[in-house]
């Protein structure tokens, strides 16, 4: 083999859109979850892309410009109905919403306690002169 | 010592082989050690056994043979994208996970660039990393949490949902492997049958009748920015009807976005 | 008289039923968008268009000897056969349908005023011009399907309208009642379709078909006998005569359009159609011999139902029921009429004695339509001088409040006697005629008409004493008015009186113009399988014997009624059972509903009580395994998500793996 054939771009794109699929179904977070849904179109559009290489025209691509516009459209209707969802829940944890469950289920709740929160660094408080301040490591995960 | 995929399609073994299983497992397995729990994510084992898993398979598909510049760049853009996915999908910070997203997304560009798509490179880049992950950022600003909880720390069937992931990758394979079994080499089959020119940087398309754009002496268009040229004849050719609908779908979703997204009780419409 | 091209007259046919049809979508429209007040006008001139086409035609086909076909395209087809949408004009359709749309245009014009400010104008002058678009179909129908789907047109019709105060339960009983008990006859007349397409071994049932065809006699038989059973449902005739009565629950318009002189009077209409029709021009004696059995079983169930309606007619002391009877009465006396079969005597054709018979069904047809639409129409300008009360104890003597609605009333009660010269003087004397010439004649059946003449003269006699009853009860005597009336009793307004004098001008007239004269006869010369020989006028026997019953019951009445207690029976026991319709309703209770009510009760406790267990018992098995996987439906959409992920994949790998 000398430079990569349409299997290897098939393979690529076939872990990008299982590793999404994994992400959709284990992840929590309505946004990496949603993230995860763009990672298997981005698998998709690959796919495309490498048939339109192959095939030998441009249809394909063509495809995978639409796949973007309506990425794009899904996009914000999606965030915006996360964010309407955020402001009824205050949480972005898609296990709040099990509404739809059998009427008489109890609701599926977590019991394993989480850690303790990192504790925040104290505000820094400027010494009387000439020491420079302990520079704390930064707790604030972006 | 890697036996190359396409050796192993002709061996007839190529599905079941513990060269395809094994990889796959072991980057699946760091996959489900790394997704958030409770008790603390097995960073290292984790990465380590994911790292193993991308590389057995980069070894897979590349076959270990020679390397030249295009299935070297091919390997380090698909390289990225995997480990950008694995990062995406086992990031407890969703921020960062947006962030390795981004790095997704300059992956696949780059695969998109090698499977001679300059504009939708452009395209995937501007569009993706350059307006949607923004979006995504802001809209994590506005529904901010603060780590840990239970939509970050926590993961929902870790175990099946890994099992569920490898068995899509396994079969997925596995069409392929049998499809080109049937063939030697879809490249070969191609040129043999001199359909088109594939080896060209730019697909050809040409519209009946039409006289050819600046193609060189071989009648393959000379530069790779022709792409766009060819990609925009298809768009506006071909495809008029579902670009003016697609247009159409855009303004309705920036409506619906808007309709959705306004504050209830504040006389919205929804 | 008009010289009208073959293809004109075919159009001017599918326009009779098109323009009342283009009338009813117009009103249901209008009634649709709250214009419903506008709606009697669209009625009217669609009604109007109807007549005037219906004139036309009808005096356009007068010379044509041959019925014109109008074929207008396929119905539909099945097989090698199709159905076309066939119409047949000639003398005897030109007559009927400018007779129904004669007396439409009268009745919406009517209507217009009697159902002002009703909230549902447009749905009601909608039906009723629908009705007659249905009736017009009927009428010139060329082969049984179009005949059919007329039929049940004015059915659906019928039974819509008398429910039209569908609020009311008795309105809603008494159209499930028309619409079962005629559904019967209905069920009938599909029979015979269907037995004539087995022999004839084609669907296309047109008449000229039908009566061209060598049919064996018993087929002849069966089906005419099946298609008088749909003519007794129609036309309410013993034993199926128990759903006109009810039927008066509709506005009084109806019943005088359509349970008085329009849609009762097509089994008639059918019968007159196919008596003459059948017996064809052949003098296949087996055939005539079927055909005159039949049309001894029509005499008998008209005699029947003459003689026990005029008998329960005089024990009702609801206005409109009276009418309602007197309807069935006269109807029977038209059965009667059809029943004078062809034997062969004297240097007459069977032909010419059942064309004859048919004649004078038709004739009586005619007038009885003109003088029992003014009588209806009459008795609802009293309802709606007496606010809706219609019960004859309740009111007296208003011919001093309603001079017209009594002038016209004692006109059409004096025609519906059969008193000289009003219209059903002429054409009653002309059954009678017809019953008592097949009295006196020498086949074997004389005696069979001998009798149904004189069950004929005596129910004459008790048409003319129940008629002048209700007609001293209500407009003569003391004034007496019921509450629901209120102060405002008066005369209806010019709307509704005008068409009152019309008609009554017409019951006047009619019968002096179209009988003596011979000009009806002459012009239903012209229908296709009837051979009439000229008539001339004369006074014969029967006609002074019809005249002298008339005015006995006429001077009985006045004995009885115009001067002593208003409310007793004179008549006793007699009485008390006609007011009970001698019990035939209870009868009908007692043997069809009571065992059926029964019979279905015992069925419901067979399902509930003995199968809905076992059922249930077989039910709880899906229902246990269901509740072993209810579980799996908890609401969090990961878990779907990873369910139909894992059912791909199997799918998937059943594909690929275990291929």
């Amino acid at each position: 083999m000398v430079s990569p054939d349409l299997p290897h771009f098939l393979a690529v794109s076939a872990v990008l859109f299982s590793l999404g699929l994994v992400g959709f179904i284990a992840r929590r977070n309505l946004i990496i979850m949603f993230l995860s849904v763009e990672l298997m179109v981005q698998g998709v559009a690959l796919n495309f892309v490498a048939f339109a290489r192959f095939r030998g025209n441009l249809d394909g691509q063509a495809f995978v410009l639409f796949l973007l516009t309506i990425a794009a459209c899904e996009a914000a209707l999606a965030l915006a109905l996360i964010l309407a969802m955020y402001r009824t829940r205050s949480s972005l944890d898609v296990s709040l919403w099990q509404d739809l469950r059998e009427e008489d289920l109890e609701q599926v709740t977590d019991d394993e306690p989480l850690p303790l929160a990192p504790a925040t660094a104290p505000l820094p408080q400027l010494p009387l002169a000439g020491i420079a301040p302990a520079k704390p490591e930064e707790p604030n995960r972006v | 010592m890697l036996v190359g995929m396409l050796g192993m399609m002709e061996a007839g073994a190529y599905p079941w082989s513990w060269w395809v299983l094994g990889p796959i497992s072991l980057g699946f397995l760091g996959i489900y050690l790394l997704l958030p729990r409770p008790d603390g994510q097995r960073t290292a084992t984790g990465s380590l056994l994911g790292v193993l898993g991308i590389a057995g398979l980069m070894a897979l598909v590349l076959g270990g043979v020679i390397a030249n510049v295009e299935s070297l760049t091919f390997c380090v853009f698909s390289g990225v994208a995997c480990l950008g996915a694995g990062f995406l999908v086992t990031l407890e910070n969703p921020a960062r996970a947006a962030l390795a997203f981004v790095v997704v997304i300059l992956g696949v560009a780059g695969l998109f660039l090698l499977a001679a798509a300059p504009f939708l490179m452009g395209a995937n880049i501007i569009v993706y990393a350059g307006a949607i992950i923004v979006t995504f950022l802001f809209v994590l600003m506005l529904a901010q949490q603060h780590l840990p909880s239970d939509a970050d720390s926590r993961s929902r069937e870790p175990l099946l949902a890994c099992i569920c992931g490898a068995g899509s990758v396994l079969i997925i394979l596995l069409a392929i492997g049998e499809d080109a079994g049937r063939t030697e080499s879809y490249q070969e089959g191609f040129e043999a049958r001199a359909l088109v020119a594939t080896r060209a940087p730019v697909a050809p398309f040409r519209r009946v009748g039409e006289s050819d754009l600046r193609l060189n002496q071989g009648g393959v268009p000379a530069m790779p920015a022709d792409n766009t040229a060819f990609l925009g004849a298809t768009l506006y050719g071909r495809h008029l009807v579902a670009v003016e609908l697609a247009a159409v779908l855009l303004v309705v979703a920036t409506l619906g976005a808007i309709a959705v997204a306004q504050r209830t009780g504040a006389g919205g419409a929804l | 008289m008009f010289d009208v091209s073959i293809e004109g007259i075919q159009t001017l046919g599918l326009l009779i039923p098109a323009l009342p049809l283009a009338g009813a979508i117009s009103c249901a429209l209008l009634g649709c968008f709250h214009f419903g007040k506008w709606a009697p006008v669209a009625a009217g001139s669609g009604v109007l268009g109807g007549f005037m086409t219906a004139l036309a035609v009808a005096l356009s086909v007068s010379h044509a000897h041959e019925p014109i076909t109008g074929t207008y395209g396929t119905w539909f087809s099945i097989g090698n056969d199709a159905v076309g949408w066939e119409f047949r004009i000639d003398a005897l359709a030109g007559a009927m349908t400018a007779m129904v749309t004669f007396i439409s245009l009268w009745i919406v014009i009517f209507s217009a005023g009697y159902m002002h400010d009703d909230p549902g104008e447009g749905r009601y002058f909608a039906l009723v011009s629908l009705f007659v678009a249905a009736m017009a179909v009927l009428i010139l129908a060329g082969n049984l399907f179009v005949l059919f789907l007329g039929w049940e047109g004015v059915g659906v019709c019928s039974y819509l309208l008398v429910g039209y105060w569908y609020a009311k339960p008795e309105a809603a009983a008494a159209a499930r009642k028309a619409f079962l008990v005629t559904r019967l006859g209905d069920i009938a007349l599909l029979g015979a379709m269907i037995l004539l397409g087995c022999h004839l071994g084609t669907l296309n049932l047109a008449y000229e078909k039908v009566f061209s065809s060598p049919l064996d006699p018993q087929v002849v038989f069966f089906s005419l006998v099946l298609l008088l059973i749909g003519a007794v449902g129609k036309s309410a005739q013993f034993p199926l005569h128990v759903w006109l009565p009810d039927a008066m629950e509709g506005p009084t318009p109806v019943s005088a359009l359509i349970h008085a002189a329009t849609m009762v009077t097509a089994g008639v209409y059918l019968l007159a159609r196919f008596f003459p029709g059948m017996t064809g021009t052949s003098m296949d004696v087996p055939r005539l011999e079927a055909v005159a059995s039949v049309q001894d079983i029509a005499g008998g169930l008209g005699a029947a139902t003459a003689f026990l309606a005029a008998v329960m007619a005089v024990g009702q002391w609801d206005l409109k029921r009276v009418l309602a009877y007197s309807t069935l009465s006269q109807l029977g006396y038209m059965f009667m009429a059809l029943a004078v079969s062809g034997d062969v005597r004297d240097e007459h054709t069977p032909l010419e004695v059942s064309s004859m018979a048919a004649f004078a069904a038709i004739f009586h047809l005619l007038t009885h339509a003109f003088f029992k639409a003014l009588l209806f129409l009459s008795s609802g300008s009293v309802m709606h001088a007496m606010g809706h009360v219609i019960d004859m104890r309740k009111f007296s003597g208003l011919a001093k409040i309603l001079p017209i609605t009594h002038g016209c009333f004692l006109i059409g009660a004096l025609a519906l006697a059969g008193v000289p010269p009003l219209s059903g003087f002429f054409s009653k004397d002309e059954i009678l005629i017809v019953l008592y010439e097949g009295g006196h004649s020498d086949s074997q059946r004389s005696a069979y008409f001998s009798i149904l003449f004189w069950i004929a003269l005596f129910t004459a006699f008790l048409t003319a004493y129940y008629t002048f009853r209700a007609y001293f009860l209500t407009f003569q005597g003391q004034l007496k008015i019921p509450r629901e009336a209120g102060d405002h009793a008066h005369e209806s307004p010019a709307v509704m009186t005008v068409p009152l004098v019309v008609l009554a001008a017409c019951a006047l007239l009619v019968g002096l113009l179209l009988g003596p004269t011979g000009s009806l006869h002459h012009f239903l010369e012209g229908t296709a399988n009837w051979k009439l020989h000229e008539s001339t006028f004369q006074i014969s026997q029967p006609m002074i014997l019809g005249t002298v019953a008339a005015l006995t019951g006429i001077g009985l009445a006045w004995l009885l009624f115009s001067r002593r207690d208003r409310l007793s029976k004179p008549l006793g026991a007699l009485e008390t059972a006609a007011e009970a319709r001698l019990y035939i309703d209870d009868i009908y209770l007692a043997v069809f509903v009571r065992p059926l009510a029964t019979a279905g009760r015992a069925m419901g406790w067979f399902d509930r009580d003995l199968f809905q267990p076992l059922v249930e018992l077989l039910a709880t098995i899906p229902r246990m395994i269901g509740g072993r996987f209810r579980s799996v439906q908890n609401g969090l959409i990961q878990f779907y998500a990873l369910a139909m992920a894992l059912g791909l994949i199997v799918i998937l790998a059943m594909f690929t793996v275990a291929r």
